[in-house]
């Protein structure tokens, strides 16, 4: 788990990033604090023809067919040469109302392509639902199988396969979950906290002291 | 001894006569005294127009006449009438050769080629074709009527496909069929056979191979003909001869499977292709009804979101040079907006 903004590592459940002191209102600030509407395939920066657009689509319907929990969403826009497609993807994700999704997908369950076309730069997100099961490697991963088909300009061709390359990672993880669920439910629950331990290791010497007169009772 | 002595004698007389210069000229008396009087001046005779005496006078040569402008026009355009003695060999009667062509257009061998493939298609195909042989610009005489010619010397017989070729000249080729034919045969169907066989032709540069090229795809269009007579339906176009061949030579895969496999091991392939058609449909059909589902685990929000905080790569796609992971974004942000 990283900050958006300064790319550090942060811990479980962080109310604001301990090196920057990133929050989503800072997001906010840049983009905008209230929700926008639009749909999972958003072309703001026009790069895509219809046709182009409707295979773009056609795969992320298959995704969600595959997936009945999850949902990939697509947006392209230009950002005026300034990064900030980490904070873009963590603001939408969390101010977007896609309104071609059914309600029961909620944007915890979603994952987000953003295509800067300014800076030729794409980015990946994801909410907490996939927290367990993706991680930056395989974000990395999808983009990278994208990445020949966006430097000769095939946008929908690399969203194509970034998308399946995603489906193809998620397929595996969720045989994987299947079998061993702890596994994964260990990347993010909390550890047990340093008190409790405290208490549960006194409370065992507690019982152990209380049950110890009964055995001198006992005893002749 | 005699001979040495001869022979020392012939050479020492041999070299006397070689040593021996030839006299040199002298002076007239009369030539000296014209000379001194300036009368006469050496090599004046070159330098007179006058033919000498003893020359015989040159005769002027009159221009020999060329071809007048008709005789040229005459020469560059082919005689486009047919000479009357071979109309009778035409038209007169049904020929009794496939290649008619009483003219001689064609030499002996290439007629006898042509010949023997039409003999071939006759064997092969129960139409028949006839090929009349014209020259490049020569016309049909008007009094001709091709059309009644035909029916009236193939109404009976065999049926026909007659064609008047115009060696050099396909495109202006012309085809009639037998009256047996004509019901049956549309004249959009006789005008296709005829485009694809003039089109075949034309791919050819030499005047003969037009003609064989001719000859062949009409053989083809002949062929598709009879089939449709016997109901089926002719294809719009026949693309190839070798195609064409290949399609009625080689049987179908049913016709070839049931000769290589014997009737016993019928059931058992058909069990295992059938078990393995089954198991592909079925292979499809549970990958298409797959889903994938994920376990839901509880997640404390971070930074203030409450429904994603998950951030993934960012990579670059400006540089085709440089592959994708040195081109992986891992800068904060603030940093390049600084």
């Amino acid at each position: 788990m990283k900050c958006p903004r300064c790319v550090q590592r942060i811990h479980r459940a962080a109310g604001g990033c301990p090196h920057c002191g990133f929050t989503l209102a800072d997001a906010d600030a840049l983009f905008g604090a209230e929700d926008v509407k639009l749909r999972t395939l958003t072309d703001a920066a026009g790069l895509m023809r219809r046709e182009e657009q409707r295979r773009v689509e056609s795969a992320m319907h298959r995704f969600n067919r595959l997936f009945p929990q999850l949902f990939v969403a697509v947006h392209t826009g230009a950002f005026k040469g300034v990064s900030n497609l980490r904070q873009f993807g963590f603001w939408l994700l969390n101010r977007a109302v896609f309104e071609d999704l059914p309600v029961d997908r909620l944007n915890e369950a979603g994952v987000l392509i953003a295509i800067d076309a300014d800076a030729k730069a794409a980015g990946m997100s994801f909410g907490y639902a996939l927290d367990a099961f993706l991680e930056e490697e395989d974000t990395f991963l999808c983009l990278s199988r994208a990445h020949a088909y966006w430097l000769e300009g095939r946008h929908a061709d690399g969203l194509v396969k970034a998308i399946e390359q995603l489906t193809i990672i998620l397929k595996k993880r969720s045989r994987q979950v299947r079998r061993d669920p702890e596994r994964f439910e260990r990347k993010v629950t909390r550890p047990p906290q340093v008190d409790a331990l405290v208490q549960k290791i006194r409370g065992g010497r507690k019982v152990e002291k209380e049950e110890a007169p009964k055995d001198r009772e006992v005893s002749p | 001894m005699r001979r040495r002595f001869l022979i020392a004698w012939l050479t020492i007389s041999s070299l006397q006569a070689a040593n021996v210069e030839p006299s040199l000229p002298s002076w007239d008396d009369a030539d000296r005294a014209a000379v001194k009087a300036g009368k006469w001046l050496p090599g004046s005779s070159l330098l007179t127009d006058e033919v000498p005496a003893d020359e015989p006078p040159v005769e002027k040569q009159e221009p020999l006449p060329g071809p007048t402008p008709e005789e040229l026009a005459v020469e560059q355009t082919p005689p486009t009438q047919i000479p009357d003695k071979y109309l009778g060999a035409y038209f007169n009667e049904r020929p009794t050769s496939f290649l008619i062509d009483p003219q001689k257009l064609l030499t002996s061998q290439q007629y006898r080629d042509r010949l023997s493939f039409l003999e071939y298609h006759a064997t092969d195909s129960s139409i028949d074709l006839f090929v009349y042989v014209f020259g490049m610009a020569q016309d049909i005489p008007g009094e001709v009527r091709a059309e009644e010619l035909t029916e009236r010397l193939y109404s009976s017989g065999r049926p026909a496909a007659v064609v008047y070729y115009f060696l050099g000249a396909p495109q202006r080729s012309v085809i009639y069929l037998s009256p047996s034919l004509t019901d049956t045969v549309s004249g959009a169907e006789q005008k296709r056979a005829l485009q694809s066989s003039v089109i075949k032709s034309l791919e050819k540069a030499d005047s003969v191979d037009q003609l064989e090229a001719f000859s062949v795809q009409m053989s083809i269009r002949l062929y598709w003909m009879e089939r449709m007579l016997s109901g089926a339906t002719v294809p719009e176009a026949v693309t190839s001869d070798h195609e064409a061949v290949k399609a009625v030579a080689s049987p179908g895969m049913m016709e070839r499977l049931n000769k290589n496999l014997p009737p016993r091991w019928w059931l058992p392939v058909s069990v295992i292709l059938g078990t393995m058609l089954v198991a592909f449909g079925m292979n499809a059909w549970l990958r298409y009804r797959a889903r994938y589902r994920f376990p839901d685990f509880e997640v404390e929000p971070r930074l203030g979101g409450s429904h994603a905080a998950g951030i993934g790569a960012v990579i670059s796609f400006a540089n085709a040079s440089v592959p994708p992971a040195l081109q992986r974004e891992q800068v904060p942000d603030y940093l390049r907006r600084a």
